[in-house]
C-alpha cells in the first residue's frame, strides 16, 4: 500500500482537473570554516486545492553535522472554505485582535514559529466572524545554532474570538482562550491560565482608531491563589496623501502567558529594535511615527518610541528618521539616523546607547543593470565601554538574473563579551535561476549578537564559513 | 529517512506535472483591506486583472518595488482596468503603521491585511517581495520574486503581454 501510495498521488494530480497544487521548497547548507561543522535544513511546502477543499503540507527536516541531534516534523491540514464556513484540523497558525490573548505566528526569517495542532472553525455570517479553536501549542525557536522546542506541548488552548461589523464605522469583538495545564498540583485543581476581554475598530475619514483591553487570570503554583493581570493597547491613525501620522500606547500588567522562555500572546510593542522589555509582564510606553511626502519622489519617516517597566530601570527609547529620496526613474536614494538607548536588555549590558547615521544608494543606468552601495556608522557606548562600528557594502547586480554584493564590517575595539573579532567580510551571490528558483551563496564571516524581531531576541554566535539557500517555488 | 526522501522526491516531481500541464489557478481568499471592507479576491478578478504583491514595512525592496510600478499603474494599467493588490504581512505589532504608510506613499492600491500570514503560505511565498499576476480566469500567470531597479520594466511587460492577450 506504502508503495501504491506516489503512485495514486501522481495520478490524482496528473488527472484530476479540478485539483491544483502548489509548493515551494528551501533548502539551506552552512559550512562553518574552523570546526567544518555542517547546518543542513530542508522544508518542503505543499498545498492543494480541490473545489471547496485545501489541503497543506510542510515537511521540515533540520540534519545538522554529528554529535548534535537532527530534528524533523511533518505540519499538515485539512480545510474546508465556503463563504459562510470555513474548518482547518490540522496545524494552523491564528491571532485573536492584535495579540493580546493569542498569537500564534510563523516567522521563517527568524526561525521562529508557534504553531497550533487541533480543530480551527470560522463561520462568516451577517457581517460576524467567529472564530473557535481547540487544540495544542509547539514553539520551535532556533538559538545558539539549533532548533529547540521551548514550550510544554501538552498545553492545550481553547479559544473564540467574535467579531463584527453590523455597525458602521465600528466594529467591535470579544475574545476568551483558556490554556489547560497537565500539570496541576494545587490543592484547587486550577492549573489553567483565561485570557478574555475585547476591543474596538472605530474609523472614519481619514480617522482610525483601535483599542484592545484583556484581563489576565492565570495560577501560581507557589501560592496557590490565582494571577490577575491584564493589558491595554490603544493606536489612533492619520491617513492622508500628504501626511499619515501613527499614535501607539500600550500599558500590560502580568499579561505575559506562557512560561519561562515561551509565549502564547505576544502583545505589540511600538520600537523597531523589535525588542520587548519583559514580554507583557511589565511594560507602559508609547511610540508615534510620522510619514511624510511633501513632494513627488520624496518620503520622510521621523519615529519616537519608549517602552519601560514599571520602576523604569528596564526600558528601550528610540528616535528615528528617514528621508527616501528617489532624483530620478534610475535611481534611488535613503538616508538615515537611528538613536536607541537600551536599559538592561541584553544581561551583558547595563545601559547601551547606540547613534547610528546610513544611508543607501541605487543606481541603474539602463534600468536592467545596477549597481548599489551604502554605509553606516554606528557610535556606541555600552557602560563604561565607548566604541564604534561601521558597515559599508557595494553591489552590482542585472534585473532578474544575479546580484553580487562585498560587505565590509569593522569594530574600533575589541569588546570582551562579544568576542575577539574586530573585522568581519562577506560576499553573497544570488542568481535567479529561473524566475522561481533562487540560490544565494554567502562566504566569510558574520558577527553575532543579540538579535530581536516581534519582541523575542536571542544570541547569536558569529559565523565565519559559506551558506548557501536554494529556494524553489512551483 | 530515505523513505521520506523518495516520498518527498514523488511529491516533487508530481507538483511539477502538474504546474506543467495546466496553468495554476490561484487559491480563493479573503481578507480585511487596510480600509476596513473585507476583500474577496473573486469579487476583485470580476473588476480586472490582478497584480498581488506581498509585502511588509520592515522589507526595503517590496516598498521600492510598489514604488516603481506606481508611474506604470497610474499612467497606463488602472485605466485598463488593473486591479492591484498589495498584500500587507505585518503582523500585529505593525500593522498599526500600514495604512498611514500606504496613504501616504500614493499608493493608489487595494492595501489587504494579511496579519496572520494564512494567505502568503497559501501562495507558498518564501522570499520578499513576491508578486503574482493574476488573469481574469484566476490563473496566475507570471511570478516575479525579489526586486532590483529596473525589474519594474520586465513587470510591464509582462502587463502587457497579459491585456494583449485578454484582447485578441
Amino acid at each position: 500500500m506504502r508503495r501504491l501510495l506516489p503512485l495514486l498521488l501522481v495520478g490524482a494530480v496528473a488527472y484530476a482537473a479540478d485539483l491544483t497544487i502548489g509548493g515551494s521548497n528551501r533548502a539551506e547548507y552552512w559550512l562553518f570554516r574552523d570546526s567544518l561543522d555542517e547546518h543542513f535544513e530542508d522544508k518542503l511546502n505543499l498545498v492543494a486545492n480541490y473545489g471547496s477543499l485545501t489541503g497543506k503540507a510542510a515537511l521540515f527536516v533540520w540534519d545538522p553535522s554529528r554529535p548534535k541531534n537532527p530534528y524533523h516534523y511533518v505540519n499538515y491540514s485539512i480545510g474546508y472554505e465556503h463563504p459562510a464556513l470555513s474548518l482547518t484540523y490540522g496545524h494552523f497558525y491564528q491571532v485573536f485582535g492584535r495579540g493580546l490573548a493569542l498569537n500564534s505566528f510563523i516567522n521563517e526569517d527568524f526561525r521562529h514559529e508557534m504553531v497550533i495542532r487541533g480543530l480551527l472553525a470560522q463561520t462568516r455570517l451577517f457581517q460576524t466572524e467567529l472564530t473557535a479553536l481547540s487544540g495544542r501549542p509547539r514553539e520551535l525557536f532556533f538559538e545558539e545554532n539549533a532548533y529547540v522546542i521551548k514550550n510544554d506541548t501538552t498545553d492545550q488552548l481553547r479559544g473564540a474570538d467574535l467579531t463584527t461589523r453590523l455597525i458602521p464605522h465600528f466594529h467591535p469583538g470579544v475574545r476568551y482562550l483558556r490554556i489547560n495545564r497537565q500539570q496541576d498540583t494545587t490543592l484547587w485543581k486550577k492549573a489553567f491560565d483565561e485570557l478574555y476581554g475585547g476591543g474596538a475598530k472605530a474609523f472614519f475619514g481619514p480617522f482610525d482608531f483601535y483599542g484592545e483591553y484583556i484581563r489576565r487570570w492565570g495560577y501560581e503554583p507557589a501560592t496557590e491563589r490565582r494571577l490577575e493581570g491584564d493589558g491595554i493597547y490603544a493606536s489612533g491613525n492619520i491617513s492622508t496623501s500628504f501626511i499619515g501620522v501613527t499614535g501607539e500606547w500600550l500599558d500590560y500588567d502580568t499579561l505575559g502567558s506562557g512560561g519561562f522562555g515561551y509565549r502564547y500572546n505576544e502583545p505589540p510593542t511600538p520600537n523597531r529594535a523589535g525588542v520587548s522589555v519583559n514580554r507583557g509582564i511589565d511594560e507602559t510606553g508609547y511610540g508615534v511615527t510620522v510619514v511624510l511626502s511633501p513632494v513627488e519622489k520624496m518620503s520622510l519617516e521621523a519615529a519616537r518610541t519608549d517602552v519601560h517597566d514599571t520602576p523604569n530601570r528596564h526600558g528601550v527609547d528610540e528616535w528615528v528618521g528617514k528621508a527616501k529620496i528617489d532624483p530620478s526613474e534610475k535611481s534611488s536614494t535613503e538616508w538615515g539616523f537611528d538613536q536607541s538607548t537600551q536599559r538592561k536588555i541584553d544581561i551583558k549590558v547595563e545601559k547601551k546607547v547606540e547613534n547610528k547615521p546610513h544611508f543607501d544608494i541605487t543606481y541603474s543606468p539602463d534600468l536592467l543593470h545596477s549597481i548599489e552601495f551604502g554605509a553606516e556608522h554606528n557610535w556606541i557606548s555600552a557602560d563604561d565601554k565607548d566604541y564604534a562600528e561601521w558597515a559599508a557594502y557595494v553591489g552590482v547586480g542585472r534585473s532578474g538574473l544575479v546580484s553580487l554584493v562585498f560587505r565590509y564590517e569593522r569594530r574600533s575595539k575589541t569588546i570582551s563579551y562579544l568576542g575577539d573579532e574586530k573585522e568581519w567580510k562577506t560576499l553573497e551571490l544570488s542568481w535567479d535561476i529561473t524566475e522561481t528558483h533562487n540560490l544565494r551563496i554567502k562566504a566569510g564571516n558574520e558577527k553575532g549578537g543579540l538579535n530581536c524581531s516581534g519582541g523575542v531576541c536571542r544570541w547569536e554566535r558569529p559565523f565565519d564559513g559559506i551558506k548557501a539557500v536554494l529556494t524553489s517555488q512551483f | 529517512m530515505n523513505k521520506t526522501l523518495t516520498v518527498v522526491s514523488v511529491l516533487i516531481f508530481s507538483c511539477l506535472l502538474a504546474s506543467a500541464t495546466e496553468p495554476k489557478m490561484a487559491p480563493k481568499f479573503s481578507l480585511m483591506s487596510a480600509n476596513n471592507e473585507m476583500v474577496y479576491l473573486d469579487s476583485v478578478l470580476q473588476k480586472g486583472p490582478v497584480y498581488m504583491s506581498f509585502w511588509a514595512l520592515w522589507c526595503k525592496m517590496c516598498i521600492k518595488e510598489l514604488d516603481a510600478i506606481r508611474p506604470y499603474y497610474d499612467k497606463t494599467y488602472k485605466a485598463k482596468g488593473l486591479q492591484v493588490l498589495a498584500m500587507s504581512v505585518d503582523g500585529p505589532k505593525s500593522v498599526a503603521r500600514v495604512k498611514p504608510f500606504a496613504k501616504s506613499h500614493k499608493w493608489d492600491y487595494t492595501v489587504l491585511l494579511d496579519t496572520d500570514q494564512k494567505v502568503k503560505e497559501l501562495f507558498q511565498v518564501r522570499a520578499m517581495p513576491s508578486a503574482f499576476i493574476i488573469n481574469q480566469k484566476g490563473e496566475i500567470v507570471y511570478v516575479h520574486t525579489g526586486f532590483k531597479l529596473g525589474d519594474e520594466k520586465q513587470i510591464a511587460k509582462e502587463l502587457d503581454k497579459l491585456f494583449e492577450a485578454s484582447e485578441n
